[in-house]
């Protein structure tokens, strides 16, 4: 009956010592995002079925990007958001305009988000099977989104005369051009402070083919005057050539 | 003698312990606020939904869990559990007299099904009145079912019978609240009949598919269509739910819930929008001909940036609507956004008309 007794007291603690652990479990990664026009006795879908992850907050702490959750990555893409927010107060700001849109363990997905030290700029750049696949550049004023440029479609509007030279029995299109890491260390677009995003992308038209054709393109972004200042583009024969 | 003093003493311990885990904090996830912010309902760690009164915390209760159907492991076969093992975050939606609250739970393969409470009759003071027990003893989701069979002649048990994947359908979501709380509108869909995984592969393929919109009338205690719900299920079985036009809603689409005597067809979003939109141009139009060059460019350019922030309201109306209509809910959002755009043009306009 005594060693009953213990026994039972023993196991109490043991639970109640592991309820009280998890209980305190904090998602280290993520913070909250509480979302705006809530329905009076409805939930907040933002709240519940996005994340906010830590690494796309603004140095100033104010602004991050959220994606969709598992729940919602499961659904139609139709339903898939990503989006740029503010957090006091908290409200979207912008959409990245993506038909792609990154979403809680997505298949070949990721993000990374590069801020200005002063957080009035933005480089977004959405991951793909073989590299990136799309970079999107927000610029913030007065708590606002001023601009936002779909630097992968300005890219690709240069790289198209080349293209369009290489491929001139095809009837493809820059957008078949897919991103092709060199390594994964080296990112192709890279913020100087808030006035410059220097690009250096290698794009492939076959990332896995025997004879694919390649071309890297250097480049600089004026943010300001929201257009190119230098670009370069080279033609790469093979793989031995990147 | 002694170890029962040490076991007395770890037990009370232990009990202690347990309670101060027990007690709403900040690892309690948050699933919905009351109307009128009496109270929250928040997930505890252990899969539990507590009800918490906003002025006392500590008093909070627990919402029953109900045994419910689910196959989340994508077997060929279904099993039982408790509502509050499933790992997905339930969505809570309290109607607007807080007396009802339904529950929609994940039951695997992007299936979900509803539980229904009912607030008890207020006794005392303090939590009391604030407990809420399941509406249905036999269960709101099977109570669901056998209305949607019988109006389809079938029986429930033909209603998503997985393949040998573990891929099935059958699912019943919340599609709204009537203002009145006396109607809950609710979806149901899913697979009729056994699969046949076709001879050259390729995914499995049903008898039929059944999907039919229905509401809960809150005061009779039965489900029940109406003119409006009976024409949206009719152009769902017309296969009319598809649209290519990007301002054209889903011709099925039900965004609200009918109040009791206050019955009505569906109005259309699209024409809402479409009217706006016109509306909108009108005035735009008569604005920037009453403006300097100057001052032209620069509505021209508050224009191009209202453009952007109507977009992202619709989907946040869309999204905060929860409606299992998303484009029509977009279009709906879209249109409240162009109208309150065409007060504010107006207003600017009428000084100048004025003058």
């Amino acid at each position: 009956m005594k060693k009953l007794s213990t026994l039972v007291a023993f196991i109490s603690l043991v639970i109640a010592l592991a309820h009280a652990a998890s209980s305190f479990e904090s998602t280290d990664d993520t913070a909250d995002f509480h979302g705006p026009d809530v329905r009076p006795g409805y939930p907040d879908l933002f709240h519940i079925h996005f994340v906010f992850p830590k690494d796309t907050l603004s140095p100033n702490g104010k602004y991050g990007v959220i994606f969709p959750d598992r729940t919602l990555g499961e659904m139609e893409n139709d339903s898939l958001h990503n989006f740029v927010v503010s957090l006091d107060p908290s409200q979207i700001l912008a959409e990245l305009d993506t038909e792609s849109p990154e979403f809680e363990g997505k298949s070949h997905g990721g993000y990374e988000v590069e801020w200005s030290e002063d957080s009035s700029v933005a480089l977004i750049t959405l991951e793909a099977k073989w590299g990136p696949g799309e970079f999107f550049l927000i610029e913030l004023q007065d708590g606002k989104v001023s601009r936002t440029t779909n630097l992968d479609k300005k890219i690709r509007q240069l790289l198209e005369p080349e293209y369009r030279k290489t491929h001139a029995a095809s009837s493809s299109d820059s957008s078949d051009l897919i991103y092709e890491y060199q390594d994964s260390e080296t990112p192709f677009c890279k913020l100087e402070n808030a006035t410059r995003v220097k690009i250096d992308a290698y794009v492939t038209n076959d990332p896995k083919g025997d004879n694919p054709r390649r071309s890297r393109l250097q480049a600089t972004w004026d943010i300001r005057n929201a257009k190119f200042i230098q670009q370069r583009v080279t033609r790469l024969s093979n793989r031995q050539e990147k | 003698m002694k170890c029962r003093f040490i076991a007395a003493i770890l037990f009370t311990f232990g009990v202690t312990l347990t309670n101060l885990a027990a007690k709403p904090d900040s690892s309690n996830f948050a699933l919905v606020t009351a109307p009128a912010g009496d109270f929250q309902l928040m997930r505890t760690s252990n899969g539990a939904i507590w009800l918490v009164p906003t002025k006392n915390p500590t008093d909070h209760v627990v919402l029953p869990a109900v045994q419910i159907e689910v196959n989340t492991e994508a077997a060929s076969s279904m099993k039982r559990v408790s509502s509050d093992s499933v790992e997905r975050q339930p969505e809570c939606f309290v109607s607007p007299d807080e007396r009802w609250i339904f529950v929609e739970v994940d039951t695997g393969g992007g299936n979900t099904t509803g539980i229904l409470y009912q607030r008890t009759p207020a006794s005392s003071g303090g939590s009391a009145n604030l407990r809420y027990e399941p509406a249905s003893s036999k269960g709101f989701d099977h109570a669901a079912w056998e209305f949607v069979c019988k109006d389809h002649k079938l029986t429930e048990s033909k209603i998503g019978i997985p393949d040998k994947n573990g891929i099935w359908s059958k699912t019943l979501y919340f599609g709204a609240w009537s203002a009145d709380s006396a109607r809950l509108l609710l979806g149901l869909g899913g697979t009729v009949g056994k699969p046949k995984t076709p001879e050259e592969g390729g995914p499995s393929q049903w008898e039929s598919n059944v999907f039919e919109l229905v509401y809960f009338n809150t005061q009779t205690g039965a489900f029940e269509l109406t003119d409006r719900l009976r024409k949206a299920n009719s152009a769902q079985s017309n296969g009319n739910s598809g649209q290519s036009d990007q301002h054209a809603a889903e011709a099925d689409a039900v965004l609200s819930a009918e109040s009791v005597g206050q019955e009505s067809p569906e109005p259309s979003v699209t024409d809402r929008f479409k009217k706006a939109d016109a509306e909108l141009n009108d005035t735009y139009k008569k604005l920037l001909n009453s403006l300097s060059s100057n001052e032209k460019t620069q509505l021209q350019n508050e224009e191009r940036a209202w453009l952007a922030e109507r977009d992202i309201f619709a989907t946040i109306h869309s999204s905060q609507s929860w409606s299992p209509f998303p484009n029509a809910s977009r279009i709906e959002g879209m249109a409240i956004a162009t109208e309150k755009r065409v007060a504010e043009l107006q207003k600017r306009l009428s000084p100048n008309a004025n003058s």
